[in-house]
């Protein structure tokens, strides 16, 4: 289990970002975390993965309250997975072997191990023959794929993603609930934010709404929440 | 085609002969002798096995390339002959272009990772290739950003006059320079979110032809020793 208890962040320009953030998600379970641009659902992500350190309250991880030494935060980050919303931000490596292995290599696994474990995921997520491409080379579906890839492959059993959908066609987005529903019957939990409730509705099965770094809303979400908060909603209308 | 793409893309497309680690090797072992040797045997040689080379992996992009070392290398040599005499000229002029010819075969059939990996593989510092890599992506990156404001830019006639060229240069320059500063944080948080812990994987080919590439170096090698 994931979860947040009494959260704050301030960013050193001052601007509060989460203001006693309390979230729960449930072993197994796909968690949507709703909201507009600006709400804080990326600053709580950033703090679930322990890339910022709250000033007030506790993120707990499996009954474990996270701590902030580098031997924790390993701890944490092998557990708990980021993707990153734009993939150009999370791609750090100049061919798509090795940013997927980047994670795996500093985890100290064997070359062996690497090859078979991203020749796995490549494989999975339709990029085989891609390992000696150029990351700038590749299309915006493709690098978001080897974005998720390099965090899928390190196998965390909690995964953070950050409006997954952004920029996605019709295909990629289908492919992307497919992923996630994959995902979900491998027993992954995942903590899922995004302001298109499309995708919300297509694999959710709890949801939460934030608004000026607080949850506001948790529960069912219907045409007058997401009016109310500034969702699109075209999934609701007729 | 992006320019900066156009240029990654040579090794990625071209078509190699040898593969692998040892197409880096080969590359430098013979720009080394090529560039030691004083006799020209050595250097028609050179000259003969990476133009042919070049050739058979893109020919337009070799002609493309050889443009500009030429553009300097004629006129020197022509004023070399006039002050040294034609033999003078000649030998330099061989041997500036079949190094430059080595080098060109190893930009054109080698990505600058594989590069870097086949040169980890021959004890070059692991913090010298893991700098190397991370500089190179973040260079693919801002590139990617530059033609992305340069197009914002033309788009509303940031280059329609010579005033403006200078006004949009200074904007475009701070504005990347803020997104360099950005970019570093980001780079920064994508790794820590994966473990970072100053390992840089490698990527390398399957070897393919190394027997080839073996003769080659040994003719090279024969021609600069008997």
């Amino acid at each position: 289990m994931m979860e947040c208890r009494d959260v704050w962040y301030r960013y050193p320009s001052g601007v509060e970002a989460l203001r006693g953030v309390n979230l729960r998600v449930e072993d197994g379970e796909v968690k949507i975390l709703l909201g507009r641009n600006g709400a804080g659902k990326t600053t709580l992500m950033l703090t679930l993965n322990g890339l910022l350190k709250p000033q007030r309250g506790e993120v707990v991880i499996d009954g474990r309250r996270v701590e902030y030494d580098r031997r924790s935060l390993r701890w944490l980050r092998r557990r708990v997975g980021y993707v990153f919303q734009n993939p150009d931000d999370q791609i750090v490596a100049p061919t798509v072997f090795q940013d997927v292995a980047f994670g795996l290599k500093n985890l100290g696994f064997d070359d062996g191990e690497i090859k078979r474990r991203v020749g796995e995921i490549l494989r999975e997520l339709e990029l085989q023959g891609y390992e000696g491409r150029l990351c700038s080379t590749l299309s915006g579906g493709e690098k978001r794929r080897v974005a998720l890839a390099g965090v899928l492959v390190m196998e965390p059993r909690y995964l953070l993603l950050d409006e997954p959908s952004a920029g996605l066609d019709g295909v990629g987005f289908k492919s992307l609930v497919s992923l996630i529903q994959r995902l979900k019957a491998r027993g992954k939990t995942l903590l899922i934010s995004t302001h298109d409730l499309e995708l919300a509705m297509a694999v959710g099965d709890s949801f939460a709404v934030m608004n000026g770094g607080r949850i506001v809303h948790e529960g069912e979400i219907n045409a007058e929440i997401a009016e109310k908060y500034g969702l699109r909603f075209g999934c609701f209308r007729g | 085609m992006l320019r900066h793409e156009r240029f990654e893309l040579e090794p990625v497309v071209a078509r190699r002969v040898v593969e692998g680690d040892v197409n880096v090797y080969f590359s430098l072992f013979s720009l080394i002798v090529t560039v030691i040797s004083s006799k020209w045997a050595v250097h028609a040689l050179s000259l003969a096995i990476f133009a042919s080379l070049c050739i058979y992996a893109n020919w337009q992009a070799f002609l493309h390339l050889l443009k500009v070392p030429l553009a300097f290398l004629v006129p020197s040599a022509a004023v070399l002959c006039l002050v040294s005499g034609a033999a003078v000229a000649a030998g330099v002029a061989l041997r500036a272009i079949s190094a430059t010819t080595v080098l060109f075969y190893l930009v054109m059939t080698s990505p600058l990772p594989e590069v870097f990996s086949a040169l980890k593989k021959l004890r070059l510092p692991g913090f010298i290739v893991e700098i190397c890599m991370l500089v190179y992506r973040a260079i693919q990156v801002l590139y990617e950003e530059l033609e992305r404001l340069e197009a914002a830019a033309d788009a509303r006639l940031g280059f329609s006059s010579r005033k403006a060229v200078l006004r949009t240069a200074t904007f475009l320059s701070y504005s990347l320079f803020l997104k360099s500063l950005r970019r570093a944080d980001i780079m920064n948080k994508a790794m820590e979110a994966r473990c970072y812990r100053g390992e840089m994987p490698t990527f390398s080919r399957k070897p393919r032809n190394v027997h080839l590439a073996a003769l080659l170096s040994a003719l090279l090698l024969a021609g600069w020793l008997v």
